[in-house]
């Protein structure tokens, strides 16, 4: 037996030994289409089916940079476009230590929005494309993407229902204009 | 219909990344439906190799 099927053969033997790794799976979709709902929902299924899972939620509001993303989404402070992005940016980047080392255990890691919402809000904004992509270049890519869509009548229903969240009303019509960067195409269902 | 990003990964051994689903149906059917595909995507994982985005995963297909 050769030197390097030696170390080939401890190499496997090593490898086979050592925990299989969890998934990366993120939940996307516009405002009101069940993305937390569905991404806690499926971390208690596979932690009731004995497999490890977890949630993360983006941003992080926990951290110092979540902080700051925090008082921008509560318009407790103002931003420039530009930097808030870069922030929404770098919270996801905090947490790669974390979400790394939980899925080389062999955890599964369930994300609740990610890169995907980050440059379509800012494209939404009016910011260039290329430009909101390139501070993700580096982060974990996920293994899977749910985009959850959801019709407007049922959006629309679930306000209602809900009149302490009648802000929302005010997001149909933009959530129109976020569909649309999502599939880059015409939205095919009209604002109201 | 194609979402903006759903190019991504089209050809890797994990095949296509990208799941559109709709949630008009209730909670408990969705999230079966999700748990299908977590299911099929466990057995996939294990041995592969977690990637990082790179210049390129997030190319339009067309413009918004």
């Amino acid at each position: 037996m050769s030197t390097s099927t030696c170390v080939s053969s401890s190499a496997a033997s090593a490898a086979s030994s050592a925990p299989k790794r969890g998934a990366l799976i993120v939940f996307e979709g516009l405002d009101r289409s069940g993305k937390s709902t569905q991404a806690a929902k499926l971390v208690d299924v596979l932690n009731e089916s004995g497999r490890k899972a977890s949630l993360q939620r983006f941003p992080d509001r926990s951290t110092v940079i979540g902080g700051l993303c925090d008082a921008y989404l509560q318009q407790a402070t103002q931003l420039d476009d530009r930097c808030i992005h870069l922030l929404f940016s770098a919270n996801r980047f905090e947490a790669v230590a974390s979400i790394l080392e939980r899925i080389n255990r062999g955890e599964t890691v369930v994300v609740d929005r990610y890169s995907f919402s980050g440059i379509a809000y800012s494209v939404f904004k009016g910011l260039d494309w290329d430009w909101c992509c390139a501070p993700e270049v580096g982060l974990p890519k996920p293994d899977s993407v749910y985009f959850l869509t959801v019709s407007d009548q049922v959006r629309l229903t679930q306000t209602i229902q809900n009149s302490s969240d009648m802000r929302y009303l005010s997001k149909l019509s933009y959530s129109h204009i976020l569909c649309r960067i999502f599939f880059s195409t015409p939205c095919p269902v009209r604002p109201p | 219909m194609r979402a903006a990003f759903e190019t991504m990964r089209d050809d890797t051994p994990l095949g296509k990344s990208w799941e559109t689903i709709n949630a008009d149906d209730t909670v408990t059917e969705v999230a079966s439906q999700i748990m299908a595909k977590t299911e099929a995507l466990l057995t996939k994982v294990a041995d592969s190799k977690l990637e990082t985005f790179v210049v390129g995963d997030f190319k339009l297909q067309r413009s918004p």
